[in-house]
């Protein structure tokens, strides 16, 4: 059985592995513990759903956001991971493309299941 | 004196108006013989003639008829010489009749001149001096009168002079009355009394004013004195005025009663325009009703006592002005409200306003200011040199001195800069509370993700391990709840630096806050012995309860502390009826704190651990969060342990607890 690829963009090792762990059974997961790594990734696997952290070293995942295609936006279900806080203006802009937005911490870890 | 004579006999005649002095006579009888009339010194008269018988015969009876006064008429020839010589001795008025021409009786008669001139001349100087005597007298006399005249004039100016000093004696008393008369009302009394006399005068009038805006009158109605006022612009006369009409007209206006002629004095103020108020008039007014006459005798009195009057009047109003001027400066200075001395170097208070009695009435300025016996410590007088500012502290006052000297005294004033000392330590306070919270923000960010990490690793171990009973499992489950609780921390640690981001739940209970903090502190408390003993499950107040349960939390936390070895913390609540307040008292077996300390506990950064291990924010914190909701935080002082109360206000209570 061929599994659809998730990725992973957090720079939080602990979050990334468990993340990892949990969405092995249903996903291809490949990781990135930065933005331009994860944003390299994306463009070249295109993966079909990708678990976006925001704050990250080098690149933000909103800087990764804009650094796509429409259509790999559009091709791409996404879900943002963050603590959120004074994020409200990026939130709304990119709301038509995000799929959830999933706050950290999360309720539970398997919660990422259900996308 | 006996005048003898014959007026029809022509020589008598001739005689009588001839040298011989009045008083001799000189009769000859028919013959142009010798016939001689001696005066004697008695005043007596001789006489002798020389006659017949026969004429003497005649003679006599003749001179008996025209002299009665004749006592003796004798015949010389029947007397011998002595016989003669002892009746001229004998009698002061003899007549001698001589009828022979006997050469002794010429002889007698020589004799009898002789004594007759010497008589003559001494009746002389007898007359001269009797002259003299009487031009004596009469010198004497005018010089009597000249005397009397003399005396009289001196009577009448010593009289004159007597009325001058009594006039002068009476300015002297009206000048000693009026010194001592202390209001303008005992003045006019005084004039009243002193003018009494002049029946055509009526009593006098005062009216003065101090600026051309308002007037005053002081009259008298009856007995009564009576002081009025007006705003309308009078008319003050510029000199002495018998008839002064416009002030009757205003009199009347202000008195409210027709008037008779005003007579108007105006008086001259020199002390009062001295000190400045050069708009101030005065005058005084006598009604009167008399002729020009009475009225000149009343002015000359008046006139005497004018000077003296309106010196009274001067001082009278200077005095009542420096009272009024000092009041005002005594007001304001006892109204400035912040406290004022004027102080000696040995401390003595020697004037000083209210705000400054703070202790006692008198005494030193540490006595009556700060209510020690000593002076305050960092007094600006018990340092050598000038300081012109310093700070002192009395109790849990403090004040900034501004000191100045005064010759040999010394000018404090003081200002309380309690607040706004306690003002820049809450600013530094929330500064201090700005960084931290940033800081905190931060790091509850940084700290949010490995949480979240493990959190998440810890769910996923304990979901493939094989038995939840497992030690293991049961591991993680503790490592995950302390994750849970390092998250809770993290948010109510933005919760306290970001004000207002709690949430606000309008129904807690401390049930409901106790419950859900008693997980977080189990392993804080594991080695002693929690008691619960909560009676208010129905009293709701306003708080946010994330942060109440940090209160609780940091409370027991630090209870738990402080016991080193077992101990016990007992959590109890109750209804205070009488405030309406949801009580919960925390009271554990430990060590307490020192009384002296407790007002300082909640101060923020105080902290009794060793540095590193407190911040000393957590009281400080947990009473902003209580106060926040009307509610207070204080330790009861108590004999052993710590006993701390939290009382939030009722907003509503359920059936159940009523």
């Amino acid at each position: 059985m061929i599994l659809s690829k998730a990725l992973v963009i957090d720079d939080e090792d602990l979050i990334r592995q468990s993340a990892i762990r949990v969405l092995k059974k249903k996903y291809q997961v490949l990781e990135a513990s930065n933005g331009i790594d994860g944003l390299n990734l994306w463009k070249a696997e295109k993966p079909e759903i990708v678990f976006l952290d925001i704050l990250m070293p080098k690149m933000t995942g909103w800087q990764v956001l804009e650094s796509l295609e429409q259509s790999e936006l559009q091709n791409t279900k996404i879900v943002i991971m963050s603590a959120f806080s004074g994020e409200e203006q990026q939130r709304q802009q990119w709301a038509p493309f995000v799929h959830t937005f999933l706050p950290k911490p999360f309720g539970s870890i398997f919660d990422l299941l259900n996308f | 004196m006996n005048r003898i004579g014959l007026a029809q006999h022509p020589d008598l005649k001739n005689l009588i108006q001839g040298e011989v002095p009045p008083d001799v006579y000189y009769w000859n009888y028919r013959f142009n013989s010798l016939g001689e009339v001696h005066s004697l010194p008695d005043g007596s008269i001789l006489f002798a003639v020389v006659l017949d018988f026969l004429q003497a015969k005649d003679f006599a009876e003749y001179f008996f008829s025209t002299n009665p006064t004749c006592y003796l008429f004798l015949n010389y020839t029947s007397f011998d010489l002595s016989s003669i010589q002892y009746i001229l001795e004998k009698h002061t008025k003899v007549y001698f009749l001589d009828f022979s021409k006997s050469n002794d009786l010429r002889f007698v008669l020589d004799r009898t001149v002789f004594l007759r001139e010497q008589a003559k001349n001494q009746r002389k100087t007898l007359d001269e001096s009797r002259k003299q005597i009487r031009e004596l007298e009469k010198l004497n006399l005018d010089l009597e009168s000249l005397v009397q005249e003399r005396s009289s004039i001196i009577e009448k100016s010593q009289k004159a002079e007597e009325e001058k000093l009594q006039k002068i004696r009476q300015l002297i008393r009206f000048i000693i009355e009026i010194s001592g008369v202390q209001s303008l009302d005992e003045l006019l009394l005084l004039l009243r009394k002193e003018f009494k006399k002049f029946s055509y005068v009526g009593l006098p009038i005062f009216v003065w004013q101090y600026s051309p805006s308002k007037t005053h009158v002081m009259s008298w109605r009856k007995d009564q004195l009576l002081e009025r006022s007006s705003h309308r612009v009078f008319h003050f006369p510029e000199q002495f005025n018998i008839v002064d009409r416009e002030m009757a007209l205003q009199l009347a206006d202000v008195l409210g009663r027709p008037m008779l002629n005003c007579m108007t004095l105006p008086v001259p103020m020199q002390l009062i325009h001295k000190s400045g108020l050069f708009d101030f008039r005065f005058c005084v007014v006598f009604e009167h009703s008399g002729s020009l006459q009475e009225i000149d005798f009343f002015l000359q009195e008046l006139t005497e006592r004018l000077q003296p009057i309106a010196m009274v009047i001067d001082r009278l109003l200077l005095e009542s002005e420096i009272r009024s001027s000092n009041l005002r400066w005594e007001t304001i200075f006892d109204q400035f409200p912040k406290p004022l001395a004027v102080i000696e170097r040995n401390f003595e208070v020697v004037r000083a306003n209210k705000a400054f009695y703070q202790h006692s009435k008198s005494g030193k300025c540490y006595q009556v200011f700060a209510g020690q016996n000593e002076p305050c410590e960092n007094c600006p007088m018990t340092s050598d040199e000038d300081k012109l500012d310093v700070q002192i502290k009395i109790k849990e006052q403090l004040y900034q001195v501004y000191s100045g000297s005064i010759q040999n005294f010394v000018v404090h004033q003081y200002e309380d800069i309690t607040q706004e000392r306690d003002l820049y330590l809450k600013v530094l306070q929330t500064e201090k509370l700005g960084a931290l919270g940033m800081l905190a923000s931060h790091i509850a960010h940084e700290l949010n993700n490995p949480l979240t990490g493990i959190q998440s690793l810890t769910e996923i171990l304990i979901s493939e391990s094989d038995s939840k009973e497992s030690q293991f499992s049961q591991d993680m489950l503790e490592i995950q709840n302390g994750a849970k609780r390092c998250q809770d921390i993290i948010r109510s640690l933005l919760d306290f630096t970001q004000t207002g981001s709690g949430q606000v739940a309008p129904q807690n209970t401390w049930e409901q806050l106790v419950t859900k903090t008693l997980p977080m502190v189990k392993a804080l408390t594991r080695k002693h012995e929690l008691i619960l003993d909560l009676k208010t499950p129905d009293c709701y107040f306003v708080a946010e309860p994330q942060l109440l349960q940090q209160v609780l939390f940091n409370l027991i936390d630090n209870s738990s502390q402080a016991m080193s070895t077992s101990g016990k913390i007992i959590l109890n609540s109750y209804l205070s009826s009488e405030t309406n307040e949801a009580v919960l008292v925390i009271h554990d077996s430990g060590p307490g704190i020192p009384p002296e300390l407790i007002d300082k506990v909640f101060e923020p950064f105080f902290t009794t651990k060793k540095e590193g291990l407190g911040t000393g924010l957590g009281l400080s914190l947990a009473k902003q969060v209580i106060q926040r909701y009307g509610g207070d935080i204080r330790f009861l002082p108590i004999s052993s342990g710590a006993k701390v109360e939290i009382r939030m206000p009722i907003t509503q209570v359920s059936k159940g607890a009523q």
